[in-house]
């Protein structure tokens, strides 16, 4: 049924991009077909392929340091109230330092290659990771582990059974959040303060007053993030067969 | 095999005393149901006999191995479906067992819904069939029965009383309802308005669920347990 939807809503945006190539010059708003041209170039060249996998590098390293340091933290601040309390006003400044900011500190630090695109994109998703894990630990019902003492499960039962499914939905749904701020802020960071990458590659195309190049990189920007979403849902679904036969 | 002495509790971050002074036993295979006002701490004692509090005063003794508990919420995992709700409490057991019990409590149908599908009454008989499908050797029951109709309630009541005449368990079962506890105790403790004392206790000897309630001996019963409640309603220390 969503699928339905999607189609639809892919086939109005497409509609209107249409009608906005034919009333506006191309440089304003390119054509369905240079944008698709452009693409074509970008994925069969060796190069410019090697550009995406930059990108890619960057976004899964940012978010691997992202969400280990958030796990740790989010443990922590799930289990003890005073940590709590205490990164609570820290996690609220950085949720709204402007990210620009960072990325300033983060050149001066750095220097100009894509490690400020990585240091801006994990302190972007570092919030919601430590809040994700932190709500779900302390929404985890402390009868239903009660109940599982009672009856004497094991440890491993208990966080099996009862703990990571408690806080799963929470971590899933900041993972989804996470992803799509981390897939905006590498490719930002990138156009700032490097050539290589999905946005230093968007910044020659605006050099080179190349629209269709931008758009033509931002799509495989979203495709990149829907196709790391699959393979994460999958890789979950995989573990939860595994578990399903107790 | 259960021996309770000069137990007392106080919550006391409230600094409330729920349990004043309760002293009783429960024997190999006896059904002991206690009756009290809402809120005089029956709830508090089943969680302290389960271990699930451990902060008291007094001595709880339990000499056997397995206590299986029937909260007054059901406390199912809501992820699990009704037939691993009960298996997980009992890896190794019987698997075709769970069948059975299943369809003792009459959910047999529903093995495969998730909690959230089944009615609150039928949430609760699969938390039975979870106390039952562990092997306790004692039961403790907080009103495993208030939210089914008169006819299943018997239905489940003949159950227990079946099962405490087949095996060994011995039942702790903590209910509202008079009738119930005239038709299956062997013992009835009857509890004051908190902080809770014990202020009656009997025996019935007629065999579980082969009485009839009608009969003038029950009658009494049930008037003096009534008169008891009343009574000590207004002798309570209101806090
Ligand atoms: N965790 C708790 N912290 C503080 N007070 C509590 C706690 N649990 C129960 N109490 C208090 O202890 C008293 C007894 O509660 P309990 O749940 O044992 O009552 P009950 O006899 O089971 O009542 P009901 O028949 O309504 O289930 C109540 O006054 C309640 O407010
Ligand atoms: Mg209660």
């Amino acid at each position: 049924m969503t699928k339905k939807y999607n189609v639809i809503s892919f086939l109005i945006v497409m509609t209107i991009w249409w009608i906005g190539s034919k009333v506006f010059p191309p440089l304003v708003v390119p054509s369905i077909g240079m944008v698709g041209d452009s693409m074509i170039k970008i994925l069969s060249s060796p190069k410019l392929r090697f550009q995406i996998l930059l990108t890619l590098e960057r976004l899964l390293l940012a978010l691997l340091i992202g969400n280990a340091v958030g796990f740790i933290i989010g443990y922590f601040s799930g289990i003890n109230e005073t940590f709590r309390k205490l990164i609570k006003p820290i996690i609220s400044i950085l949720q709204v330092t402007p990210p620009v900011a960072i990325l300033i500190i983060a050149i001066m630090w750095f220097g100009f290659n894509g490690k400020p695109a990585i240091a801006i994109a994990f302190l972007a998703i570092l919030p919601t990771i430590i809040i994700s894990v932190q709500e779900g630990i302390l929404n985890i019902d402390h009868k239903l582990i009660q109940m599982g003492k009672t009856f004497k499960l094991s440890k491993e039962s208990i966080l099996k059974n009862i703990i990571i499914p408690s806080i799963a939905p929470h971590i899933t749904s900041g993972w989804k959040i996470s992803l799509g701020t981390a897939c905006k802020t590498v490719v930002m960071g990138e156009v700032l303060t490097t050539t290589t990458g999905i946005g230093g590659n968007i910044s020659e195309a605006r050099l080179n007053l190349e629209p269709e190049g931008v758009i033509a990189w931002t799509i495989i920007t979203i495709i990149l993030f829907y196709l790391i979403d699959l393979l994460v849902k999958m890789l979950l679904r995989k573990g939860g067969e595994m578990d399903a036969d107790n | 095999m259960l021996t309770i002495k000069n137990l007392q509790k106080t919550f006391e971050e409230q600094s409330l005393m729920a349990i004043k002074e309760i002293s009783f036993t429960v024997h190999d295979n006896e059904i002991v149901m206690i009756i009290g006002p809402s809120g005089c701490g029956k709830s508090t004692l089943l969680n302290i006999i389960s271990n699930n509090d451990e902060d008291y005063s007094g001595t709880v003794q339990f000499d056997k191995d397995r206590i299986g508990y029937v909260f007054q919420e059901d406390r199912l995992l809501p992820w699990k479906t009704v037939e691993q709700n009960v298996r997980i409490v009992n890896l190794e057991g019987d698997k075709d067992n769970v069948d059975k019990i299943l369809n003792d409590v009459d959910i047999l149908p529903f093995k495969d819904y998730l909690p959230k599908n089944l009615s609150g009454g039928m949430r609760q008989r699969c938390s039975i069939a979870r106390a039952l499908y562990y092997g306790s050797d004692l039961l403790l029951l907080d009103e495993p029965f208030k939210s089914l109709d008169h006819l299943l309630r018997n239905e489940m009541l003949k159950l227990v009383a079946k099962i405490n005449r087949d095996t060994n368990i011995s039942i702790l079962y903590v209910t509202h309802d008079i009738d119930e506890a005239l038709l299956l105790a062997d013992r009835i403790l009857v509890l004051s308005k908190r902080p809770s004392v014990i202020v009656d206790d009997f025996r019935i000897l007629e065999n579980p669920m082969e009485r009839d309630l009608e009969d003038t001996k029950f009658i009494e019963l049930k008037k003096r347990i009534i008169q008891t409640l009343e009574e000590k309603k207004e002798n309570a220390i209101y806090q």
